[in-house]
């Protein structure tokens, strides 16, 4: 399954076609693009995870939130690569914990925890900014974050593609087809999720330090709104989980569609956008990508003829 | 004498009040195929579960080439070289044929191979277990007898040299049987010890070198396959079944 030359190096194309865009796009597409480049980077990380190993996580805003939170800290005193830097390191030990306290349970109390998790963050934050230093939120050094967000998201496509192939990749595979199966056949299920969750929580956090600076002003319910736990799910949902172009192709129709359901008809934006996923959801419950991906079979490889496959036939009886 | 690859030292198992294995104790001799014959509820699949690391026994050792495996986690012990299969099959149903069994060849004890040997073992595998043709169908749309053949192929894939088979046989027809009892003496000439599961007395007899009996948790014979199916306890637990006359 070797891809072809094109396959390999359009999303290089891609990259340098964005990388101009600006200087063509106004402010309003910009601001929108990076919009749907970092819920691109959101649903991509959350597959990467939720998406193949099947333990769906609703914790998305627990790591995009400290990750927002970490620049609002040290975005003033601190180069701004150190602290999406600090960012991941944070969050990939902060997601290993948690993974190796909630990673024994399944389902819906997977589901559950995590999201709790980012409520508790929200509400420790909150109590600790009104009850100790009395005050609420936090200014950040407001800039362009353009660039960041499409560098990150643009690294973190690359590391997924690489990491799908590697032990690691396919462990979490296994894992979400048949954990008893996986881990009879030699996969350390127990790391192998935890490293997962840890990685995955990782980009989450860098994604929400590069994208705080747009926001002058933070505070906790912006930063852990649960949004980010349930978008990423969703996208990869509409998109189709079966496929890393699932979560890109849902990430991008979902922001879209929300920005402009939002600007055209802003009191039923919700109620609209809401039928329109159930619709797609009931008519294609594989995802936008599912079915287009089932109808392009793989070329069947031609039976390796000569007297090596005779060998190889022979070799039982 | 062959060397002992398995040695099962007093292994219980309780579940609650109930006792799944009393005290059971018996060898896997180096290059064997051993059957372990039953009837439903006698406890065999609890003693492969227990071999495998799925849960560790109530009390009770094993050992696996001369290491103690008691209590490890499963994938240790197949990265040892202790591999096996499952009754009702386990694949990754929405991978193709051949992407099940070069995932789990990336694991287990092969885990060290090269990319390209572990292709070549994987298509071999293929070949062997006539699904070469199935090579791009997911797992989850193939049928019971090529279930089973993968479930054996991933098994094989992670080069074990102890094979437990789960009642490999259990619902084939007389053809498949035959061709099945085939693959299993071929991976024994390939240097695999086989230690099987069967329901069916008759479908082992030809095939085991000797053959334990299990009957409510307990060992009740131990030898070889015309003797045990003549013992009177076997007979008695088997309830005079037709399928004890051999």
């Amino acid at each position: 399954m070797k891809l072809s030359t094109f396959a390999r190096y359009s999303p290089f194309a891609v990259f340098v076609v964005l990388a101009f865009l600006p200087s063509f796009a106004g402010t309003y597409y910009t601001a929108l693009l990076t919009s749907v480049l970092c819920w691109i980077g959101l649903a991509v990380s959350w597959h990467f995870f939720s998406g193949t190993t099947k333990y769906v996580s609703l914790g998305t805003a627990a790591f995009f939130g400290i990750g927002v939170y970490i620049t609002a800290v040290f975005g003033k005193s601190l180069p701004f690569p150190v602290v999406l830097l600090l960012a991941a390191a944070v969050c990939f030990v902060f997601a290993a914990l948690v993974g190796l306290v909630t990673l024994r349970l399944r389902g819906i109390y997977f589901a559950i925890l995590t999201f709790g998790l980012a409520e508790l963050l929200n509400n420790a934050i909150l109590f600790w900014e009104t009850q100790v230093t009395g005050t609420r939120g936090r200014f950040v050094a407001s800039m362009e974050v353009y660039y960041p967000i499409l560098c990150i998201t643009f690294i973190l496509l690359v590391v997924m593609v690489i990491l799908r192939r590697t032990r690691l990749g396919r462990g979490l595979r296994m894992i979400g087809e048949n954990e008893e199966a996986a881990i009879s056949y030699g996969v350390n299920t127990t790391l192998y999720k935890v490293l997962g969750f840890a990685v995955s929580s990782m980009f989450m956090g860098v994604l929400g330090a590069a994208f705080a600076p747009r926001w002058g002003y933070i505070d906790s319910g912006m930063a852990f709104s649960s949004l980010y736990s349930f978008m990423p799910a969703i996208m990869t949902l509409f998109g189709g989980a079966g496929w890393m172009v699932g979560p890109i192709v849902g990430a991008v129709v979902i922001s879209v569609l929300q920005e402009y359901l939002l600007t055209t008809f802003k009191d039923y934006f919700l109620i609209i956008l809401g039928a329109i996923m159930m619709i797609v959801i009931l008519a294609l419950p594989d995802g936008m990508t599912g079915r287009l991906m089932r109808r392009r079979p793989k070329a069947a490889p031609v039976p390796p003829a000569g007297p090596g496959a005779g060998l190889a036939a022979g070799e039982d009886e | 004498m062959a060397r002992r690859l398995l040695e099962a030292e007093d292994v219980s198992k309780h579940f609650g009040g109930l006792v799944a294995l009393n005290e059971v104790s018996f060898d896997v001799l180096e290059g064997e195929i051993l059957g372990l014959l039953g009837p439903n509820g006698a406890g065999k699949t609890t003693l492969f579960n227990v071999i495998a690391g799925t849960f560790p026994p109530s009390s009770g050792r094993v050992r696996f080439a001369g290491r103690e495996i008691t209590g490890l986690k499963p994938y240790k012990i197949c990265r040892m070289g202790l591999a096996r299969t499952f009754q009702i099959p386990k694949p990754f149903p929405t991978l193709d044929v051949y992407q099940n069994i070069l995932s789990v060849g990336m694991f287990g004890r092969g885990r060290d191979r090269q990319g390209d040997d572990l292709k070549r073992d994987v298509d071999r595998a293929l070949e062997q277990f006539s699904l070469a043709d199935k090579r791009s169908t997911p797992a989850g749309d193939l049928a019971v007898f090529e279930l089973r053949m993968l479930e054996i192929a991933r098994a094989l894939v992670t080069r074990p040299r102890l094979l437990l088979l789960d009642e490999a046989m259990a619902g084939l027809n007389p053809k498949e049987t035959r061709e099945l009892s085939r693959i299993v003496q071929g991976v024994r000439e390939g240097g695999i010890t086989v230690l099987m599961i069967e329901h069916n007395m008759r479908a082992t007899m030809g095939l085991s070198d000797r053959v334990i009996v299990l009957d409510q948790g307990m060992k009740i014979a131990d030898g070889d396959p015309n003797q045990v199916c003549k013992d009177p306890r076997v007979v008695e637990a088997y309830l005079g079944e037709a399928y004890v006359e051999c």
